[in-house]
């Protein structure tokens, strides 16, 4: 059907600036694919190169077993919802849904059943004589939705579509975009910078930085498998601590040195982080907020100093500082403590990672 | 507060009354003009500001007594210039700049400063090499003739159109170009039914052009009365032999060439004012 493939495609500016570099994937048909990164990464960069805006420097492109590399934007078989929705703001809703399937000559009625249909589904029927302008910023997303959806691509490309959108709206579009994709079962590609949207809807995802692919995996193996420091960064809120430790002992125990503490670390987590061959090493320690706990014990603990209190509600961010390392504390409770209190922390080890000082790389 | 408020008075008292006087310095000349035509006596110079008698025989007598200044016909030569010139025009204005803003391609930023640099200089500086061109066609003194020299340039006048159009968002182009449409239907069908206030100024600039224009006319022209537009007609009203005569019909003439100008731009005034692009993206 629709998989889309990339083989080592290159994206290089006419100012020699690459923004993409060898990027390689193979994206199943019907997958949710989310590209995701900051700023500047070349998601968006990629994500236009398959819709047919940017051209290929080098690599090859193909959608359902066709190469696509010089194929037009309009003979990819491809549908995409923009950011800002790109409405055209002197037709109405209807017209603005009705446009492509004009374009490719199709019969009026048969254009005015399948706007119906569409409309029906999203639930927009009463809006279709309205121009962009009547719309509150959720129906236009509704809208943007329903103009490519009438075309029933088979690839759903989608860049950064609920960035406008407030907090509230966002989570609800989330969940329908989701159900979009379930319903209409097609290939969706799906840009954002925000790593909540890509944990909830993707299938798979893809972090990027710098043009250059981190990680492409299921969001569950990227939460507890990231390569390296940057995606262990990146998903998850509040962000992975990341403390500086040293791996000592011997190879008959080993144990990790924070600042002035020792911790005992369990067997699995030794050989599931080949910790044998980094023994008397600088590494990089990171742990989860949610693996953080503050402790009476005097074993396994180390101090910290606390920096600053979020309340959450139904828990509390503590922020902390040992030494140069700032950590996140998540705490299950309101916690009432003030700036400058001396705490005891102590982590789950089983849930630990480390990482290369030097490189970021996971051991 | 108070102080403040006083003061604030004050400085806009001041700017009311400096703004007043302009007004009044603009209005007077055309007061001037209106009253003129409605004059009675005949003569070019008057000593008093209000007419002694009153008449519209100057209109009358521009409009039907043809035997010395063909006024009728000089009037219906400017419109159909500046109609024609105004539609080319308006095409050619739209088309560059449309293309400067949307389209890449290599000579597109050297074009551009060309066209800065040519425009720097004035028209009137190319007209005899205009003249022999037009003549070595055989074309010259003819409304044909000025409606080529009128539309020819005004490509260059791009950049207020470019300016536009480099504000309608690109996301626009790019959705219609996945919609499958070309180049062409994007400009015709997205990008122009946007662009209504662009449209209406390069019209408006592009009609009052040469039905305001003298040099390029009286060169082209020359001697053949038949062809005359107003400009060069109303002028030749205040050559020695005919300004005693002439002069209130001259001014007649003068609040007639303005009036088509005049109404177009009031009933286009509207569309200046409002956005354009609201609700296609995000503002």
């Amino acid at each position: 059907m629709a998989e889309i493939i990339l083989k080592n495609i290159k994206k290089i500016y006419d100012n020699s600036y690459t923004a993409v570099h060898d990027f390689s994937l193979e994206i199943k048909d019907r997958e949710f694919i989310i590209l995701v990164g900051p700023s500047g990464c070349g998601k968006s960069t990629t994500l236009r190169m398959i819709a047919g805006l940017e051209e290929i420097s080098s690599g090859e492109m193909y959608i359902g077993d066709k190469l696509v590399n010089e194929l037009p934007p309009k003979d990819r078989d491809i549908a995409m919802v923009f950011q800002n929705y790109a409405l055209y703001p002197h037709m109405s809703v209807y017209k603005n849904m009705a446009f492509a399937l004009e374009m490719r000559k199709m019969p009026k009625e048969e254009i005015h059943k399948k706007i119906m249909e569409t409309a029906k589904s999203l639930d927009i029927t009463s809006l279709l004589d309205r121009k962009p302008k009547a719309l509150s910023g959720g129906q236009r997303q509704r809208v943007a939705l329903g103009r490519a959806m009438v075309r029933q691509p088979s690839v759903f490309l989608l860049d950064e579509p609920l960035s406008n959108l407030d907090a509230k709206l966002r989570t609800q579009m989330r969940a329908e975009i989701k159900e979009l994709h379930r319903k209409l079962a097609t290939t969706f590609v799906y840009v954002t910078h925000d790593q909540t949207e890509a944990m909830t809807m993707g299938d798979r995802i893809v972090v990027m930085k710098d043009g250059y692919i981190q990680q492409a995996d299921t969001p569950q193996e990227l939460y507890n498998n990231p390569v390296n420091t940057f995606v262990a960064g990146f998903i998850g809120s509040p962000q992975m601590n990341f403390i500086s430790a040293r791996v000592i002992g011997d190879k008959e125990k080993i144990r990790l040195k924070i600042y002035d503490a020792l911790f005992d670390v369990p067997k699995e987590t030794i050989e599931k982080n080949h910790l044998r061959n980094v023994v008397n090493t600088d590494v990089i320690f990171g742990i989860r907020p949610e693996n953080t706990h503050l402790t009476d014990e005097n074993r396994n603990s180390v101090n910290t100093k606390i920096e600053i209190c979020e309340l959450m509600g139904d828990s509390s961010y503590i922020h902390m500082k040992i030494g140069e390392d700032n950590i996140i504390c998540k705490y299950p409770s309101l916690f009432s403590g003030k700036k400058g209190d001396i705490v005891k922390i102590n982590f789950d080890m089983e849930k630990a990672l480390f990482f290369d000082r030097e490189t970021g790389v996971r051991i | 507060m108070k102080k403040m408020s006083s003061r604030r008075k004050a400085v806009n008292a001041v700017v009311y009354v400096f703004l007043s006087v302009l007004a009044l310095i603009w209005i007077l000349p055309i007061l001037w003009v209106i009253l003129t035509s409605f004059r009675e006596e005949t003569g070019s110079f008057t000593p008093y500001f209000l007419p002694k008698g009153y008449t519209i025989n100057n209109y009358i007598n521009l409009l039907t007594d043809n035997t010395t200044f063909d006024f009728t016909r000089w009037f219906s030569n400017t419109l159909l210039v500046s109609v024609v010139t105004c539609i080319t025009s308006t095409f050619f204005v739209l088309s560059v700049s449309y293309t400067m803003s949307r389209l890449r391609f290599r000579s597109r930023k050297p074009l551009m400063n060309i066209a800065l640099i040519l425009g720097m200089f004035p028209g009137f500086m190319s007209m005899i090499a205009v003249y022999y061109v037009l003549k070595a066609f055989g074309i010259e003194q003819s409304l044909l003739a000025l409606i080529l020299v009128y539309s020819a340039g005004t490509g260059l006048g791009f950049y207020v159109a470019k300016g536009f159009f480099d504000t309608v968002p690109r996301a626009l182009d790019e959705a219609a170009m996945l919609d499958g449409a070309s180049r062409g239907r994007i400009f015709w069908k997205i990008t122009l039914p946007m662009s209504k206030p662009i449209i209406i100024y390069t019209l408006l600039t592009s009609f009052t052009a040469p039905w305001i224009d003298y040099i390029f006319a009286s060169v082209i022209m020359g001697d053949n009365y038949e062809n005359y537009t107003v400009a060069l007609g109303l002028f030749k009203m205040l050559e020695k032999e005919f300004i005693h005569n002439y002069y209130t019909q001259f001014a007649a003439g003068a609040v007639i060439v303005s009036i088509p100008i005049a109404i177009l731009f009031i009933s286009t005034q509207k569309f200046y004012v409002g956005g354009v692009t609201g609700g296609s993206v995000k503002g």
